[in-house]
């Protein structure tokens, strides 16, 4: 079967500034593979080339084996770091929206969600606090039968407590033939979910492993070899 | 998929226009009570907030026709948008219908408005033979009559879709600054304007020299009127294309969301 999510050689620049420099990389369907790197190493921008939101300089991104266009919009599960959701419309019309456009969103699993984090449908989003509409955000996210998520900082905003509950939530939810991309720079708390890592530094992967390969053959954790890494 | 971004779009739009609608219409019925009573000072306080509500049907209109473009597609939420499984074209086609379809509906709930209030002693009978008459000189023209409604009609949308899509243009365009999009998208707009007045005078004095009033007035009459009406249908469909294309090109190309 034909990676997920495969690049070569991808490039992209803002003006006179490198934000991916030649990233050669593969994710296997089937893995929780966390993209780990310092602010401003490329992230965001690797994340937003997949979604289509923006266009390679050179080199090219493929999701399951085409261009980002409509049929990948279709089989990924984008959570941005911005919260995206317009504020006018009360959670049963965000559900509706998503029902509308996506064919794999499973409702049920979206309204069992939303119940045990007491979140009302009736409610605006407006009046919600921003942890709240995060959360809403990546119960919708979680809530599709996606070939491939791709979560932008998903624990960033939110209290410990509440991380645990979105961990659990991603790796209770995401298909056993899916992949899920995890953006962040919090490793400890990711760590225990991941089966692979990439490190990600300047625009360029510097390294590319199982989270047991690191365990076992540098018998160190993630997070440690991580602050080995990136050590200012 | 193109009905369901129009369905959302109109959600998102109708809690503004329709209480405004509704407010207008409603003094207006109240106006044209005041008016029978002959009341003086209510009637000219009744006039003076219609008249304001119809200013603010306006600036609305056009508030909303830039925030749903600004905001829903390059702003934060323009997150979710380009990451639906719909083109880009969907979007920007979605997005110009509903606003075209506002500027239709605030223009005919001002007419309606203004009918109610200027008709103090309405009167059906009149108001039919009247209808009847411009019916009567429609069929005299014969199948031209339809035609020129057709024509009408066509012209009239494309003209508040050019300037819709000239509004897109201009917007998408201020992507390519980091800050100060709005100045920018206002500086297109007046090259743009500046550049169209120029093309314009151009076309004019380029018309003459060609003899081409000359050759519209050997025309029939309203061959000649024909004539006139798709050139007007033509250039305004020329225009949409040109912004439509500029829109497309920067939100397929040169995405740069806030």
């Amino acid at each position: 079967m034909n990676p997920i999510l495969s690049c070569e050689q991808l490039t992209k620049t803002f003006g006179s500034k490198t934000a991916l420099a030649g990233v050669d990389l593969n994710i296997e369907r089937g893995r929780i593979v966390g993209l780990l790197g310092p602010n401003g190493s490329g992230k965001t921008t690797l994340m937003k080339l997949a979604n289509g939101l923006i266009t390679p300089t050179s080199g090219r991104l493929l999701i399951d084996g085409e261009a980002p266009g409509t049929h990948s919009k279709a089989v990924v599960s984008y959570l941005p770091e911005v919260t995206y959701l317009a504020d006018w419309m009360r959670t049963s019309d965000v559900l509706e929206f998503f029902r509308d456009f996506y064919k794999d969103f499973d409702m049920e699993r979206a309204l069992s969600m939303l119940k045990n984090l007491g979140i009302g449908l009736r409610e605006p989003l407006r009046s919600m606090s921003k942890g709240t509409r995060e959360k809403v955000q990546l119960i919708l996210v979680m809530a599709r039968r996606a070939s491939l998520y791709l979560l932008d900082e998903p624990i960033g905003g939110v209290d410990p407590a509440a991380r645990d509950y979105i961990l659990s939530t991603i790796i209770g939810n995401y298909e056993p033939q899916s992949a899920v991309v995890i953006s962040t720079h919090l490793i400890s708390d990711v760590e225990k979910v991941l089966d692979d890592v990439v490190f990600i530094n300047n625009g360029k992967i510097v390294l590319s492993s199982t989270v047991d390969e690191i365990r076992e053959v540098k018998g160190m954790s993630v997070d440690a070899l991580f602050r080995e890494v990136f050590r200012c | 998929m193109l009905g369901k971004l129009i369905k959302y779009d109109f959600m998102a739009t109708a809690r503004t226009f329709l209480p405004l609608y509704g407010a207008l219409i409603a003094l207006s019925a109240v106006n044209r009570v005041l008016f029978a009573l002959g009341l003086a000072v209510p009637s000219i306080v009744g006039t003076t907030v219609s008249s304001i509500l119809i200013a603010a049907i306006c600036v609305v209109t056009l508030v909303l026709t830039i925030q749903r473009f600004s905001r829903n597609l390059l702003g934060r939420e323009g997150y979710l948008m380009f990451t639906l499984p719909v083109s880009v074209d969907w979007l920007i086609v979605s997005k110009a219908i509903v606003s075209a379809v506002w500027f239709i509906a605030g223009g005919a709930v001002m007419a309606l408005s203004i009918l109610v209030m200027a008709a103090r002693e309405f009167d059906f009978q009149q108001f039919l033979a009247g209808l009847s008459e411009v019916f009567q000189v429609l069929a005299d023209l014969g199948p031209h009559g339809g035609l020129f409604i057709t024509e009408g009609v066509i012209f009239g949308i494309l003209a508040i879709l050019s300037g819709v899509l000239l509004i897109y243009a201009c917007i998408s365009l201020s992507m390519l600054a980091g800050r100060h999009r709005g100045l920018l998208s206002f500086g297109w707009f007046v090259g743009f304007t500046i550049v169209g007045q120029i093309l314009m005078a151009w076309l004019i004095s380029g018309a003459r020299s060609a003899n081409f009033i000359a050759w519209l007035d050997a025309m029939k009459g309203a061959t000649a009127a024909h004539v006139f009406m798709l050139i007007f249908i033509a250039a305004n469909l020329l225009i949409c294309a040109v912004f439509y294309f500029i829109t497309r090109f920067m939100l397929s190309r040169k995405l740069n969301l806030e």
